[in-house]
């Protein structure tokens, strides 16, 4: 049997990803579940899911598997010596709304520590990896700067404090041009990623929802903060230094 | 006596330059420090040029070789070259800037020109085309004589002329076509579509067919056949949507298959089809020349059929060949979304689905 070294998995997962995408848009057989009121689960998630476990069964059965959808257990996950970690479909949501905001997120974890990640995104058809060994590629993105713009936000849904939220939006509406938030913190870090947002800030997301892009932006040398706590991550990345400090101020006052 | 540098030790650096350059003293660099260790070993190295069915060899053994930039005198040149493919510019070391003469970029993009000025924050890079088939390799006996041995056509080497250009270098290199950049983009219209599109061309099919290099290819009918169709469509699209000289491109046009014929030229399919991603560039050979055709009102069948063998090149030594070779992971439509660009429901995709269906 053919054996793939950790980039080719994670390329090869990512194109089994693609095809999905592109079966579903000619079928369009996504219906869904819901869950919650904010969270839901489409077909498509599911679909993903499986396809991403039945692979790397077949690819690489060595590696763990845990996602969103599936074993969505985090508890000591960086004690696990290989993790594939799984969004299959951050901003669920958004296929129901039509909005162009979702994508998929797979990372490949050593002891908590993302050495590979792979982000697809079907709405733009863009391709972002990251490799230790290689360092970060991507198939069109074109990045700016942007010192200007506005400021992702991005909190868990199980996440109650609004004090806390208008803390941040005072903080984020001094220093930038606002608020953004469209329903996909993975979306939102893309953005981040191509230049066209200040910044990002997630409070207590899903490790899955933004861990893929950690080791990205610590190889851009933005101003990056990260503290995983349970299966929650509080996530603060910037191109300006001014707002990261006042964010990351608020949230260690806070 | 003048000194020139080449950065690059490859086909067009190793095997047709130094035929241009009798006037000057060579200095070759290469980041593999192997094969500049071999060539310093051997005394040098053959270049071995076809002239007719004749081969006549030039034996290159006064050159100085280096993989470490620390040991060139980068203010010693009065010209320089780089040819060492287009995706490894990023990686060319940026004290090259320092170079204090003309600088070539040979890498079969004007692009590379901008970019080359950028990355080495140097002003004085111009753009050449090699209009000249040099294979990466040699027959076997030559190989037998000297293992890093190569063999090219008699070329023609055009180099844009500038400010930076003095008459004292021109007079070193007699055989140059100097021309002024608009001669120089006509040049290049001309050897990227009716030279590179069915080169590469040749190459895919020469892959399916199981062949070693091109000639070996183009004896085969049916690879002649597509191949004379290719140029066909190219030669229509050109005249239809450039204003070159009709003439100039049908003699430009009638000599391909017969180069690519050459069997002296020992031209490997594994260099010519090499990294098929690069060369489904939008606006590339493969692909910009289908959007022209259609924009000509020309149907470019061939060259759907031509695309779709490039995504049969899956040859497992390639940069390419892990995307290549998994393209049924991801479907068709997602490869030429991803990772050509291409919009699925545009009419070169659907050309290009129906002749990879049917290949």
């Amino acid at each position: 049997m053919k054996t793939y070294n950790i980039d080719q998995t994670l390329q090869l997962l990512s194109f089994k990803v693609m095809k999905i995408f592109d079966d579903c848009k000619h079928t369009q057989t996504i219906d869904h579940k819901e869950n919650q009121y904010r969270d839901i689960v489409t077909n498509l998630d599911l679909i993903i899911d499986s396809e991403l476990k039945n692979s790397l069964k077949k690819i690489n059965p060595n590696i763990i598997y845990k996602s969103e959808e599936s074993d969505f257990n985090l508890k000591d996950f960086n004690k696990i010596k290989k993790l594939l970690l799984v969004d299959p479909l951050d901003g669920s949501k958004n296929i129901e709304t039509n909005l162009p905001f979702n994508q998929t997120m797979i990372s490949y974890l050593e002891k908590g520590v993302v050495l590979n990640s792979a982000i697809i995104n079907p709405n733009n058809r863009e391709l972002l990896y990251y490799s230790k060994k290689l360092g970060t590629s991507s198939n069109k993105i074109v990045q700016k700067n942007n010192f200007t713009g506005p400021v992702y936000l991005a909190y868990g849904s199980t996440f109650s404090d609004n004090q806390f939220l208008t803390g941040i939006i005072e903080v984020i509406n001094a220093l930038s041009a606002g608020v953004y938030r469209w329903g996909s913190a993975g979306s939102g870090l893309m953005e981040l990623y191509k230049g066209n947002l200040k910044g990002f800030v997630g409070k207590s997301i899903k490790i899955w929802d933004a861990i893929s892009y950690i080791p990205i932006f610590e190889d851009l040398e933005t101003f990056i903060y990260h503290k995983t706590y349970e299966d929650k991550l509080d996530l603060i990345i910037s191109y300006d230094e001014e707002i990261f400090q006042e964010l990351k101020k608020y949230f260690h006052d806070k | 006596m003048a000194r020139a540098l080449i950065i690059g030790a490859g086909a067009i650096g190793r095997g047709y330059l130094p035929w241009e350059l009798k006037n000057f003293e060579i200095d070759f660099y290469d980041q593999n420090i192997d094969l500049i260790e071999s060539l310093i070993s051997n005394n040098g190295y053959r270049s071995f040029m076809s002239f007719g069915d004749k081969l006549q060899e030039l034996h290159i053994s006064d050159a100085s070789f280096f993989s470490n930039i620390n040991n060139i005198n980068l203010n010693s040149y009065q010209i320089a070259f780089i040819c060492i493919g287009p995706r490894n510019l990023t990686h060319l070391d940026k004290r090259f800037g320092e170079l204090n003469c003309p600088l070539f970029s040979l890498e079969n993009d004007y692009k590379t020109v901008d970019f080359l000025k950028y990355h080495l924050a140097k002003e004085d890079i111009s753009f050449g085309v090699p209009d000249v088939i040099t294979s990466l390799t040699a027959s076997p006996e030559n190989l037998k004589i000297d293992c890093n041995a190569l063999h090219t056509e008699n070329g023609l080497l055009h180099l844009e002329k500038n400010f930076n250009v003095n008459h004292e270098l021109m007079d070193l290199l007699p055989k140059i076509n100097w021309v002024d950049r608009e001669m120089m983009i006509k040049e290049w219209d001309a050897k990227l579509y009716i030279h590179n599109t069915p080169h590469c061309i040749a190459a895919f099919y020469g892959h399916l067919h199981g062949c070693n290099y091109v000639h070996e290819a183009l004896a085969i009918d049916e690879v002649y056949m597509e191949l004379s169709g290719v140029i066909d469509e190219v030669l229509q699209t050109l005249k239809i949507k450039t204003n070159h000289d009709h003439k100039f491109l049908e003699w430009y046009a009638e000599k391909e298959i017969a180069r690519f014929s050459n069997k002296l030229l020992f031209d490997p399919i594994r260099r010519v089809g090499r990294e098929p991603l690069r060369k489904l560039a939008p606006e590339g050979r493969l692909l910009g020349i289908m959007t022209m055709a259609l924009e000509a009102g020309i149907f470019p069948l061939y060259l759907a059929r031509g695309v779709a063998a490039a995504l049969k090149f899956d040859l497992a030594e390639d940069p390419d060949s892990f995307i290549i070779s998994n393209i049924d992971e991801m479907g068709v439509n997602s490869f030429l979304e991803y990772m050509i660009s291409l919009d699925s429901n545009s009419i070169q995709a659907k050309l290009i689905k129906s002749a990879y269906e049917n290949l």
